[in-house]
């Protein structure tokens, strides 16, 4: 505050300046606290749904998610429109799953990759498993030989570290954001985390003998590790190459052999290769029938419970139960808020 | 791989059937398209199916196949037409009009299937099946549907058979005849374009137009009349489907539209070669015996020759100079000739080389040769 | 013109008015009558490009004439199919088709057959006896593809003679072949008008045509003249139809020349002045 001077109507003035300069710095300084108390949410563009869901689920009001690929899009085969390119080109965070899944789409990440920051949210989450819990990668055969399975989302506990690991990277563009993002992510590895013991404890109810999987392509290896279940898909992990004879009768002999009741179509895949495996089976006297529909690739139509990862997992795992004989387990009281919401009418 | 096994085998057995049956209807009616000149139309009808394929599944909104090849016979006859319309009122070409019908639907038809993939329950149709086909994964309702078109299409050949003979052969007089030539020619052109479209799933728009061609040119070469070609021509379109279903049921990873194709088109090859007549084994072959016999009777007639220049029948020429006049070595022919009993081997004199002297029945033969080339001695010699 | 009960000019073998075609906005043929009577051998000749196979395409129906009609022995084309024969261009057709010669004449009988129905054991005797007329019944079962030109050429004409028509169309029926096949055909020619049928052949040689026909129609687009040969092949003729550069041998202005040419390609050609504009 600047010091009264001798000279009296020389004072009266100033000091009447002075005051009015103070209120209005207060009030910039209030305006500028304000303002920044509320930032612009981030503007975020993901491949697949998966990962935008993980993404709102931890962005909150932070986070503008927009995702390219929707239900029932195969993304091993998904290509980038124009469009596409321009709205990754604008975005200020891209977020693809990793590993390879979104093979058409890799020469444009990479060129972006070097303008916009980019996270590829599977490789993070394994980064984070494996200096956490040990959890390993499951490598790939055939086509795929020596590269990682990228189907990580299927697997409630390693993807659960997928959530800091989207927290850090919307905390790192907003700082502001940091606190929020993190709790979130924390509450929704947590519930991610009792979805997976759900998950074990429902396929435990299968009868022993019964726990095969077989489904369209390879995409439950992960899913299959953690809640133990033997796993087989006609084609391999990525649907680029046309399922062969040798293929679907390997499948029928393997669903002859383990008498296994119900084989799976999916969402994203043409049902005939498990329609002529069914058809091999049942003429060499095999009691098979189709199970149901998976969601492997893809999340189901938006505003349904099945169109979020936790309403995609839960429904996989009734199918399956269900299909192979089991009864699932009493859904946890950590999801029952997630419940809820999708039961209000 | 064991054969028994395979042939007992369900998925094996349906897909053979289904190649089976692709192959056959194919080869028949590929046999008009090849022999009107038409080869390409085939590539034309398969490559332009592809919009009807997108069109067939936006419109029905189903994965089911009959909407789908319903759309694919359509788009492709619409090619068919626009070919048609471009050769009668334009100066462009029947080839030129093929290209330019095929890239036009093929591009429009990659437009319609890039924009009914983002369409929710594309990927349930399975559209991109279509471009190279997936044999492993027929049904039996599509052997129903594929073996129900394809003997109607059969049965309407058998039918019309010399009209489509008529036609093919000879148009102008087909006409003068009375037969309608433009229904008739639309007609055909249409039962190939059936042919055509219940093997797109099995082989895919890119290949099939090997299966419409490629029997019926093997065939050709096998055959002199054209109820054996087209016979012949649905037995290697047949023979061509069940090698190729076996054949990539052995490995895992053999994708088997295409190894039908190279079926097919080794088909093409070993009949090229190996037919009697018309193949190229066979023309080398007679090729080779007649410079054989070529180069037999010039050193046969040199010899006599020789002998007339020095009024000497029993004249004992030396090989060298037989080797000069003939061009090259003479050796192994002269041996050849003696052992025939034509020639007979003289010592002259012992510094110089091997000497050859005509035996009678030589001399006989060389006469008889020498008469055409119009020996100029022939008047002096008493025959 | 009168037509009565549907008969119209019943004395001509061949009835053409008013005859026009075109072929990508030029005029093929235009304003073309042509009244042949019966039992004569006509030849109709014309420089090249002067429509004379088109005429005979839009008499059996391959080419869609822009006007005209055509009328057989008194009644419509249409209805007279089966008396009329035609005998297409060789080079028309591609000889590698797998067929026999003895199949190739069958075909004259499909026309007989109608739908549905295959040729048995009398269509192939009549093919064979056909081949005979033509000298090629030993041919009968040989590839056509391993025919000399005259030999493929008697094939086509057994085609037509199978048919036991009254009226032949020949395009140019004696082109290409051996000397031996060319008498053959004339004698062929002539053992049909003696039995009373009629032959209208495009031919392509002016220095025969005196000799072989009686009847002629000189064509470059229009009909420039048609009659008996005697009067038709004329100097002032053959120049209005060929043009001003034809070469007359032995010759007099009005007479009848002994054998004429037609100079350099010039004049023959369908892209010149001479042939494209009609002659009045």
């Amino acid at each position: 505050m600047p010091r009264c001077t001798p000279n009296r109507t020389h004072t009266l003035r100033a000091r009447a300046h002075a005051a009015w300069i103070a209120a209005a710095t207060c009030v910039a300084l209030l305006a500028g606290a304000a303002w920044a108390q509320a930032p612009a949410p981030l503007r975020i563009v993901t491949t697949t749904a998966m990962v935008a869901d993980t993404l709102r689920e931890v962005g909150g009001a932070c986070a503008d998610v927009v995702h390219l690929m929707g239900p029932g899009i195969d993304p091993h085969l998904y290509r980038a429109s124009a469009g596409d390119v321009d709205r990754l080109g604008r975005a200020e965070l891209i977020v693809h799953n990793g590993f390879g899944l979104e093979g058409q789409l890799g020469a444009v990440l990479d060129r972006l990759g070097s303008r916009v920051p980019t996270l590829a949210l599977a490789e993070a989450a394994a980064e984070a498993a494996a200096a956490g819990d040990g959890v390993s990668l499951l490598v790939g055969e055939a086509a795929y030989a020596g590269r990682a399975d990228p189907h990580l989302w299927l697997d409630g506990e390693l993807w659960s570290y997928a959530a800091p690991a989207a927290a850090d990277a919307i905390a790192e563009l907003r700082p502001d954001c940091a606190d929020g993002v993190r709790a979130r992510a924390a509450t929704y590895a947590e519930r991610l985390r009792a979805l997976d013991a759900w998950a074990t404890a429902s396929v435990a109810g299968v009868p022993e003998g019964r726990r095969t999987l077989v489904t369209s392509h390879d995409a439950f290896r992960y899913f299959g590790r953690a809640y133990g279940l033997a796993v087989h898909g006609v084609e391999g992990i990525s649907t680029e190459s046309e399922a062969s004879i040798a293929d679907i009768r390997a499948t029928a002999d393997l669903v002859l052999d383990t008498g296994v009741p119900a084989i799976f179509v999916e969402s994203t895949i043409s049902p005939r290769t498990i329609e002529a495996v069914l058809a091999a089976a049942r003429d060499r006297g095999g009691e098979v029938a189709i199970g149901g529909s998976l969601y492997g690739d893809a999340m189901g139509e938006a505003g349904t419970p099945e169109g979020t990862l936790i309403g995609m997992l839960r429904h996989n795992v009734v199918t399956i139960v269900t299909a192979l004989g089991g009864e699932v387990a009493p859904w946890p009281e950590a999801l029952a808020d997630w419940a809820a919401a999708w039961t209000r009418p | 791989m064991d054969l028994h096994v395979l042939f007992g085998d369900f998925t094996v057995r349906s897909v053979a059937l289904g190649a089976a049956l692709v192959g056959t209807v194919a080869g028949a009616l590929g046999s008009f398209a090849v022999l009107r000149r038409q080869s390409l139309l085939g590539d034309t009808l398969s490559h332009a199916a592809l919009p009807g394929i997108a069109l067939g599944f936006l419109v029905s909104g189903s994965r089911s196949l009959t909407p789908i090849l319903a759309g694919a016979l359509i788009s492709g006859a619409l090619a068919a037409l626009l070919v048609l319309l471009l050769t009668r009122t334009t100066r462009i070409k029947d080839d030129a009009a093929l290209g330019v019908s095929l890239s036009l639907f093929f591009a429009v038809g990659t437009v319609l299937l890039t924009y009914a993939q983002r369409q929710v329950g594309a990927a349930q149709a399975g559209l991109d099946a279509f471009l190279f086909g997936q044999a492993a994964a027929v049904l039996p309702a599509d052997l129903t549907l594929i073996g129900g078109v394809g003997l109607a299409a059969l049965l309407a050949l058998a039918l019309l058979w010399k009209e489509f003979k008529a036609v093919t052969f000879d148009a102008d007089f087909a006409r003068s005849l009375g037969l309608p030539v433009l229904a008739l020619e639309a007609l055909l052109t249409l039962l190939i374009a059936v042919a055509v479209v219940i093997g797109l799933q099995l082989v895919g728009v890119i290949l099939m137009v090997a299966l419409v061609v490629a029997p019926a040119a093997a065939a050709r070469q096998w055959t002199r009349r054209l109820e054996g070609m087209v016979a012949l021509a649905a037995a290697f379109g047949a023979l061509a489907g069940v090698t190729g279903a076996l054949v990539s049921a052995s490995a895992r990873g053999l994708a088997t539209g295409p190894v039908i194709v190279l079926a097919a088109s080794a088909l093409v090859l070993a009949s090229l070669l190996a037919a009697p007549e018309r193949g190229l084994a066979w023309h080398a072959a007679r090729s080779w015996a007649r410079r054989r016999a070529l180069g037999s009777h010039r050193v046969l007639v040199d010899l006599l020759r020789l002998g007339q220049d020095h009024r000497d029948p029993a004249y004992a020429s030396e090989q060298g100079m037989l080797d000069t006049y003939f061009g090259g070595p003479t050796g192994h022919v002269l041996r050849r000739l003696r052992r025939r009993g034509l020639v007979e081997r003289v010592e002259h004199m012992p510094e110089e080389g091997a000497h050859w002297v005509l035996t009678p029945a030589g001399r006989a033969q060389a006469r008889e040769l020498q008469a055409p080339f119009g020996g100029r001695r022939d008047e002096d010699e008493n025959r | 013109m009168t037509v009565v009960g549907g008969v119209h000019e019943p004395a001509l073998a061949l009835h053409v008015e008013d005859l026009t075609a075109s072929y990508a906005h030029q005029a093929v043929l235009w304003d073309v009558d042509l009244n042949v009577p019966p039992g004569v051998l006509a030849a109709i000749v014309g420089p090249n490009g002067a429509g004379k196979s088109t005429l005979l395409r839009c008499i059996i129906g391959a080419v869609r004439p822009n006007a005209g009609h055509v009328y057989v022995h008194g009644r419509p084309y249409r209805e007279q199919r089966r008396r009329v024969a035609y005998v297409p261009q060789r080079t028309s057709v591609d000889w590698d088709f797998p067929t026999t010669a003895l199949d190739v004449v069958t075909m004259g009988l499909y026309g007989r057959l109608g739908w549905f129905r295959r040729p048995r054991r009398t269509e192939a005797d009549e093919a064979l006896e056909a081949l005979a007329m033509v000298g090629m019944d030993a041919f009968a079962s040989r590839q056509i593809a391993e025919l000399s030109g005259g030999q493929q050429q008697r094939v086509f004409l057994a085609r037509a003679l199978v048919q036991d028509a009254d009226l032949y169309l020949m395009d140019e029926p004696f082109a290409g072949v051996d000397a031996t096949t060319e008498r053959a055909i004339v004698d062929l020619l002539k053992d049909l008008r003696a039995r009373g049928k009629t032959v209208v052949a495009v031919h392509h040689d002016l220095q025969t045509v005196a000799t072989y026909f009686d009847w002629l129609a000189l064509l470059n687009v229009r009909v420039i003249a048609q009659g008996p040969v005697a009067e038709v092949y004329t100097a002032e003729n053959l120049r209005a139809a060929y043009g001003p550069r034809v070469v007359l041998l032995g010759a007099t202005e009005g007479a009848a020349p002994v054998a004429a040419s037609v100079a350099t390609a010039g004049a023959t050609d369908r892209g010149t002045e001479e042939a494209r504009t009609p002659v009045a």
